[in-house]
């Protein structure tokens, strides 16, 4: 091998990479095992969120909804789905709930060309949360205690 | 000396441009698993720059792909949290071939593509106002690890046939 090849050719791994690899494995089970132990799931509902004022809540069990002041929502219903369009300045997500199942996901939107909010895991068991940030719109779920008296 | 500045300056704006098309193509492709999460090749041209060119270079492909990549994607406020996340990881990975050189460029990439998608998460719960954003923030580090493993390893088969272009 030439003398100028064997300054600038660089490995693949060198020794010190075995601390920083264990740094990282570390901080990454510890913030798993960190997850593991957070808040208990909460089943009753979900709420949907706009600029951190709430649009829209779903009670599961009473298979009813509220809408926020002032909020545009049209809403849609077939046996155990709703789906539910929700219309801001920034654009629409359409938001579709399965009562038998509780689960809620975001089934459009036009946010942005990646859609990661269409992409993301269902909220389903309580657990999961869907953020839409072009549109600053969060779908999370909530306990018994979170859900007011549903106007009808 | 003059034609060694000009050619930096070329593969600045060269690996500015890939960069730029990688991040605008990887925006429009459906995220990896969880939301958020991306391949980073985009990232792999930033690390070239640092490797081949210094940290000044780095440091302008970076701001490049960022700021004109929001902006070409169509999601201009990711700006906020991919600025200043991305900023302090291509910091630590400057610090850390300027001070320490025993390690590969694979794992520099690691501790880049790891410490960028961890801060982007905490950015975003910040910004957002609600920290329940923060229940991906695991599994965002694992697929930041493991992209940064694929870039590092691009990086270094790149990185060792180019070199040869600025001596």
């Amino acid at each position: 091998m030439k003398e100028n090849e064997k300054i600038t050719k660089r490995p693949y791994f060198k020794k010190l990479d075995v601390l920083l690899y264990f740094l990282l494995v570390v901080l990454i089970a510890g913030l798993m095992i960190g997850l593991l132990n957070s808040k208990k799931p909460a089943t009753e509902g979900f709420k949907v969120t706009y600029a951190n004022e709430t649009a829209l809540i779903f009670n599961f069990s009473q298979n009813d909804y509220s809408i926020g002041v002032g909020f545009d929502i049209h809403v849609s219903n077939e046996g155990d789905e709703w789906v539910f369009t929700v219309s801001l300045q920034e654009g629409f997500n359409k938001i579709k709930v399965n009562v038998k199942n509780k689960t809620v996901s975001v089934i459009d939107a036009d946010c942005s060309f990646s859609k990661d909010c269409v992409y993301s895991a269902p909220i389903s068991n309580g657990k999961g949360v869907i953020i839409c940030a072009p549109h600053n719109l969060m779908v999370l779920p909530i306990s018994e205690t979170e859900i007011p008296p549903m106007a009808g | 000396m003059n034609k060694r500045f000009s050619k930096k300056i070329t593969i600045c704006a060269v690996l500015a441009t890939i960069s730029l098309i990688a991040f605008t193509i990887e925006n429009l492709l459906p995220p990896l698993f969880i939301p958020g999460a991306r391949l980073g090749i985009s990232n792999a041209f930033i690390l070239i720059a640092l490797l081949m060119l210094g940290k000044e270079y780095a440091l302008t492909v970076f701001a490049v792909k960022v700021i004109f990549g929001s902006i070409f994607s169509g999601n201009v406020s990711s700006i906020l949290y991919s600025l200043p996340s991305g900023f302090i990881a291509l910091v630590l990975q400057i610090l850390l071939l300027s001070f320490c050189n025993r390690f590969s460029a694979v794992a520099v990439s690691v501790l880049g593509g790891t410490v960028n998608v961890t801060l982007q998460n905490l950015t975003f719960c910040l910004i957002s106002g609600s920290m329940e954003y923060i229940i991906y923030l695991p599994y965002l580090a694992l697929t930041g690890a493991i992209s940064g493993v694929l870039v590092g390893f691009i990086v270094t088969i790149i990185v060792n046939k180019l070199n040869k272009i600025l001596e």
